[in-house]
């Protein structure tokens, strides 16, 4: 009985842990088939003649992924060249080029280089040659990046795009792998959360359980030390004493 | 802490768990503060009650299987 709840136990653990890679690799292809691939070197794309700066990601522009269904996707280790241009005289001053990686709204990352140098009627142009980093090993999914120019530290533009931060087997970054143990450790719990019922409950036979733990527990039977039931031992023990009387004059 | 209770605390964080795999899975954004807040908080609300009610009949069908535990 016991070694069967252990393999259902285990059955259970098993299970839980292959739905949630069953939800894991889907979205590889779930990100492909939204053209979410589309940072191949090969697309070399152009700054688009537009009033405002152009950044380009891998060539390809940022406008293009400007919601999470169309997020750009970065391959594990994968460095990323980030081009900003902007005209000079639509943005003087700009001594920054920034790129924030955003999560529940605060930056996770943020990377900063400077424009290169140049005469006024030139282009502004500044290059990053952006990477993940350590966070690669921790998190993977949907961010959200926002790219900006800087003057003097206040912001003069800036665009919000997404990425898709890839590990490695699609699983294999440390806070996914935590939620899935988080996750398959509270299901448990949630399965087996009747057995709180047992608490608190005094058994009808016995002794009242004392942890969740009541079915593993032995039967309740009165233990030897345990003094005799009052039925028994109703000859010998005197009459209850009848209550105190309330004190005369009740209460005050 | 009854059994319906401690199922409610495990869906609310189940719930949460499932928003930040969801996202890990790319299936859901969490760039902003108050989308991802929102997420979290329909999340833990659903998960609760759910886990509510899954606590609450299993509890029930503990005491049913261990009469023992039965209040005499």
């Amino acid at each position: 009985m016991r070694g069967a709840r252990g393999r259902g136990r285990w059955a259970g653990v098993v299970l839980v842990s292959l739905l949630a890679l069953l939800v894991a690799v889907p979205a590889v292809g779930l990100a492909t088939a939204r053209g979410g691939s589309t940072n191949s070197p090969s697309v070399s794309g152009s700054p688009v003649a537009t009033s405002g700066p152009t950044v380009l990601w891998n060539g390809v522009n940022i406008d293009s992924a400007g919601s999470a269904s169309s997020a750009l996707t970065v391959t594990f280790n994968e460095a990323v060249d980030v081009n900003y241009s902007w005209v000079r005289s639509a943005y003087p001053g700009v001594g920054d080029a920034r790129l924030e990686m955003l999560y529940f709204g605060f930056p996770l990352s943020t990377r900063d280089v400077s424009p290169i140098s140049g005469p006024a009627s030139s282009p502004g142009l500044a290059v990053m040659n952006w990477t993940v980093g350590a966070l690669q090993y921790a998190v993977e999914g949907v961010f959200g990046l926002t790219a900006s120019l800087l003057n003097n530290g206040s912001t003069v533009w800036s665009e919000n795009f997404y990425v898709r931060l890839t590990a490695p087997y699609s699983i294999l970054a440390a806070l996914p792998i935590l939620l899935i143990l988080i996750g398959v450790y509270e299901l448990y719990g949630l399965v087996r959360s009747g057995r709180q019922a047992a608490l608190g409950r005094p058994a009808a036979t016995g002794a009242a359980p004392t942890t969740a733990d009541a079915t593993d527990a032995a039967p309740a039977t009165p233990a030897s030390s345990t003094p005799p039931a009052a039925s028994e031992t109703s000859t010998e023990t005197p009459p209850p004493t009848e209550p105190e009387a309330p004190p005369p004059g009740g209460s005050s | 802490m009854s059994a319906a209770t401690h199922g409610a605390g495990c869906g609310a964080v189940l719930g949460i768990v499932a928003v930040l795999l969801l996202q890990q899975f790319a299936y859901l954004d969490l760039t902003s503060f108050t989308n991802a807040i929102l997420y979290l908080v329909v999340a833990i609300v659903i998960g609760a009650v759910v886990g509510f009610g899954i606590g609450f009949a299993l509890g029930k069908r503990y005491v049913h299987n261990h009469p023992e535990l039965a209040n005499p």
